[in-house]
């Protein structure tokens, strides 16, 4: 039976935080983009 | 001091243009050059900042920032990552509409009148442009930072999913944050914070440049442990 590769302990748990605040970061960054297609928030 | 930000964003510009064209030289991958070439327009804008910091207002250089520097880089860069993620044909597809967009748009830049004095704090800004024109600018942005953000996120996660190539892990989210970066910096200088979109800008290539840098080095990463 082969054991599950890890990442460093680090990483292993620091990546996908990371990538789920480049998530929060990106959709807020689409509803900005909105806003300012839309003409609520100025281009 | 601010107005030297620019200046060093493109040295770093310039450095990754050098390094992804280099490697495009090698491999003839048609992501790396498209990288490059993305690279290379992120440098256009960053010198036209640093010029107008120190020389002030010329319309050849505005009409410059703002075609490579504000509409172009960030979907140039995405393309990229569409000739690496996405079928050979969709990418395809995207680049003819890119290019046929990217002609229209410096139509558009070249031939709209300009307006100097509606710039904020003392910065280049797209509000010597009209509207109409401005308008223009999320779109290409939203294309860009999607491909370039989701694909760089997309990318780290399979590493990490399959814990495998520790290295481009991490450069992949070292990428992710950097293309942020600038966006952020624009909504913020939008606001009224002086100077954000400079420092975005800056942080925002040199960490597309450790990340890019991070992803293509294995080093110490390489060793996973299993």
């Amino acid at each position: 039976m082969t054991a599950q590769r890890q990442y460093p302990p680090l990483y292993e748990k620091g990546i996908p935080v990371l990538l789920a605040l480049i998530v929060v970061l990106a959709l807020a960054l689409l509803a900005l983009t909105v806003l300012v297609v839309l003409g609520v928030f100025p281009a | 001091m601010f107005a030297y930000v620019p200046l060093l964003s493109f040295f770093v510009s310039l450095t990754l243009t050098g390094f992804v064209l280099h490697r495009w030289t090698q491999r003839r991958r048609p992501h790396l050059l498209l990288w490059g070439v993305g690279a290379l327009f992120y440098g256009i804008g960053g010198f036209a900042e640093f010029y107008y910091g120190l020389f002030g207002w010329q319309p050849l250089v505005f009409r410059l920032w703002y075609l490579f520097g504000a509409i172009l880089v960030a979907a140039w860069l995405g393309q990229g990552t569409a000739y690496l993620l996405l079928p050979r044909q969709w990418a395809h597809g995207l680049m003819t509409v890119l290019l046929l967009g990217s002609l229209y748009a410096a139509w558009r830049v070249f031939t709209a009148p300009l307006a100097p004095d509606q710039m904020l704090n003392g910065e280049l800004s797209g509000h010597a442009l009209p509207a109409s024109v401005r308008l223009l600018t999320p779109f290409f942005n939203l294309y860009g930072t999607a491909l370039l953000v989701g694909g760089a996120a997309y990318s780290a996660w399979i590493f990490w999913r399959k814990r495998v190539l520790l290295h481009r892990a991490i450069g992949n989210v070292l990428i992710a944050f950097g293309a942020l970066l600038p966006a952020f910096g624009g909504a913020f200088s939008r606001a009224g914070i002086p100077y954000a979109l400079y420092l975005g800008e800056f942080f925002g290539i040199l960490l597309i440049f450790i990340g890019f840098w991070r992803a293509t080095h294995p080093g110490d990463a390489a060793a996973n442990k299993d």
